[in-house]
């Protein structure tokens, strides 16, 4: 960015704070409006059961990493990841997709509907997701990508806590109803207009600084390949978002816990919520500039396990109201900083070309997959009658065997010749 | 989260008092069903269940954490609950306070309480670090420096190029200290109550809140370290290396203590300056490590261009 301003490359700007806009809003739609609202509206607005909610969740992830990953696969063998202006008509498609998708929702009235919705809901997302994170590598210079991650991670986190009035599949999309025709606008304007300030934006993925991801390892033909480094990175983000999910929809459900902090009536704690999250993700954006990789794996994913395991602090403290918010404080900042990393290593082990797959996988594939199996394990396990105690110590045995897997997953890995780097 | 933290500090704090002074002659209350009495130095309840019956007496001070504690006789100095149950019964005299962070208190009303019932945790933090006075803090301000020059001479002398890497680190990456120095200062802070928390580590994480020190006084003469420099190449410090550490820790702590007393902006600015020396210190390892950033692919592309 630096760069951009020094030299008054101001379309290289506008392109750089149009993807930020983009993915923090894209982002904060995941977070509130999927997983908070298809919860409620299947629960509350639907009436159905737990179990049906569950199979629901399932649905919506395994659709949306098949059609991910089928569909990066087509944008590969295609060409379509060098190709700005196909990813920009695409992601209109997706958004005005969504846009319809997020008008409909409050008005479903039977399961059937529910589900047909749930299905045309994962393939926008399916879609959306190697094309949104494809143009990273069109708009975000490599050595920008740590801090463009931590302004949409920290953006998109702050408005989720401050914004939704409830969590409710209503309140979730009256606030679409104004953002989504927004971006379908803006983004039909440049898929369809073409403005003449977008061709050197679409050349960008040609110069090293964009196009050649940090971590992309060379072979002695000079191709890129597909490195260990990504198969372990994929293995530890689907770990994580397991366990981040698995615990995180138990924590909800607990009023001690929610009350005095996502759920509060007083603003203050959401705003310390809120705040948090950028200062964890500016941090996160700082050391992944920072750091080579294992150590920021090992960095990120181990103070992950660390505060997971920290969630049975919450029954040993006084219950003031001062350890309900202590906990979601350092939730927030694991979360913060793993969600940098996901915004930001794909794109640095990819090439333009491999993006779109690469994306695929890491995205869907170890995110959505991880999110919606713990989510439905989780009620699953509600549904049952397994105890607040016993879940946490389920969760903390899992971020415990997470940290332990990780280690040797990186002292093995560690063995191995890195690649040339080129 | 101010109050968790200042509740667990306390916690922490006390339960060193009491590991410290009086475990000697006092009783640690872990598990299982105790009599106390009849003379006690202090009290440490973190689980189990104590009974002090009206012939007890309680020298020092008590502290629980978990457990229940049937209190029928007297204690000299001031009752900490911070979890658990304390009972008073008819005969109990406490000679001091009872300070209520957590737990349930229950008490007769011909139960003796000299220094009454407080909730306040900070006046709980204040009851073990009392507010200094204008010449104790003086006199604070006086030792401060002089074990800060002190360490800074045995560093440059023992360890120069370990000052040395830290402080190039401070100068050259000053946005990354900061960003370390705040991961590390709260995930450790973290890692250091949930040890506490277990009763078995509490040594190993009072050991862990002496290592911050440590590290951050280490950061600290880092900055000594520049400022000395800074002070030779404008032509008002010495020109030894060793002279310039010592002038230059001396006027880090005058700075440092300038600035925290400014109102508002004088306590950020001085956690600021903390964090970033320990920051610097975990970057580079106590400085037996230069941090150079990971620049490779970033090269790579330069060299491309």
């Amino acid at each position: 960015m630096r760069t951009m301003l020094r030299e008054r490359n101001w379309t290289a700007a506008a392109g750089l704070i149009a993807f930020i806009a983009m993915m923090s809003v894209g982002y904060y739609y995941n977070v509130t409006f999927v997983q908070l609202g298809l919860k409620d509206l299947g629960e509350r607005v639907l009436g159905l059961g737990a179990q049906r909610v569950v199979l629901a969740m399932t649905v919506l992830a395994v659709v949306t990493a098949i059609i991910a990953v089928a569909f990066g696969l087509r944008m590969a063998r295609a060409g379509w990841g060098t190709r700005l202006l196909v990813k920009l008509r695409i992601a209109f498609a997706v958004v005005a997709v969504q846009t319809v998708l997020s008008w409909l929702a409050p008005h479903l009235a039977s399961e059937a509907a529910f589900l047909a919705w749930i299905v045309a809901t994962a393939v926008a997302l399916g879609v959306g997701v190697p094309v949104t994170f494809g143009m990273t590598v069109d708009l975000v210079p490599v050595r920008d990508r740590g801090w463009v991650a931590a302004t949409i991670t920290g953006l998109a986190y702050l408005a989720a806590n401050l914004l939704p009035e409830a969590w409710t599949i209503d309140a979730f999309a009256r606030q679409m109803a104004w953002a989504m025709p927004a971006g379908t606008l803006g983004l039909g304007f440049l898929a369809f207009v073409r403005p003449g300030w977008l061709a050197p934006l679409a050349e960008q993925h040609g110069d090293p600084a964009f196009g050649r991801g940090r971590f992309v390892r060379y072979d002695a033909q000079g191709r890129p390949r597909r490195d260990r480094l990504f198969v372990l990175l994929v293995v530890l983000m689907f770990a994580i978002f397991f366990i981040d999910s698995l615990g995180f929809l138990r924590v909800v459900d607990t009023p001690a816990l929610v009350a005095g902090a996502w759920r509060s009536v007083d603003a203050a704690p959401r705003v310390a919520l809120g705040v948090t999250h950028l200062v964890a993700a500016w941090i996160g954006g700082v050391l992944y500039g920072a750091f080579p990789a294992r150590h920021l794996f090992f960095w990120t994913f181990g103070i992950f396990a660390l505060v997971h395991f920290s969630y049975g602090l919450a029954d040993r403290l006084p219950g003031d109201g001062s350890a309900a918010l202590g906990v979601p404080l350092l939730y927030a900042v694991a979360v913060s900083l793993y969600t940098v990393v996901n915004f930001a290593v794909w794109a640095d082990l990819s090439t333009p070309r491999t993006m779109p797959v690469n994306a695929a996988i890491g995205v869907a594939l170890s995110g959505w997959t991880a999110t919606f199996a713990s989510t439905a394990i989780a009620i699953r396990l509600q549904a049952v009658g397994v105890s607040w105690a016993e879940h946490l110590r389920l969760v903390d045995a899992l971020a415990l065997a997470f940290f332990a897997a990780m280690l040797v997953l990186l002292v093995a890995d560690g063995g191995r010749r890195p690649g040339v780097r080129r | 989260m101010t109050r968790a933290v200042a509740f667990v500090s306390l916690a922490l704090a006390l339960s060193g008092v009491a590991w410290a002074q009086g475990l000697h002659r006092g009783a640690l209350l872990l598990s299982g069903e105790h009599r106390l009495g009849p003379t006690e130095g202090h009290v440490l309840v973190v689980g189990g269940t104590g009974v002090a019956d009206a012939d007890a007496r309680i020298d020092g001070v008590v502290v629980m954490l978990e457990g229940a504690l049937t209190l029928d006789g007297t204690v000299a100095g001031d009752v900490f609950l911070m979890g658990g149950t304390l009972a008073l019964g008819d005969e109990a005299r406490v000679g001091g306070r009872i300070v209520v962070a957590g737990g349930e208190l229950s008490a007769s009303e011909a139960a003796t309480v000299a220094g009454g019932v407080t909730r306040d945790l900070q006046l709980a933090a204040e009851a073990v670090r009392p507010t200094p006075t204008p010449a104790q803090r003086a006199a604070r301000f006086l030792v401060q420096t002089l074990l800060l020059v002190l360490a800074a001479f045995v560093a440059v002398l023992l360890v120069p190029r370990a000052t040395e890497r830290t402080a190039e680190a401070i100068a050259r990456h000053p946005v990354v200290t900061v960003a370390m120095g705040a991961l590390a200062g709260l995930i450790g802070l973290v890692l250091l109550v949930a040890m506490a928390f277990t009763v078995v580590l509490i040594p190993a994480a009072l050991i862990g809140f002496v290592l911050f020190g440590v590290a951050t006084v280490f950061g600290w003469l880092a900055f000594g370290r520049l400022v000395g420099r800074a002070l030779h190449r404008r032509g008002v410090g010495p020109h030894g290396v060793r002279a310039q550490a010592v002038v230059g820790a001396v006027v880090f702590v005058v700075m440092l203590h300038a600035v925290a007393a400014v109102p508002w902006i004088g306590a950020p600015l001085s956690l600021l300056a903390s964090v970033m020396a320990l920051g610097a210190v975990v970057l580079t390892g106590f400085g037996s490590r230069r941090f150079v950033p990971d620049r490779g692919a970033l090269e790579g592309a330069r060299e491309d261009a």
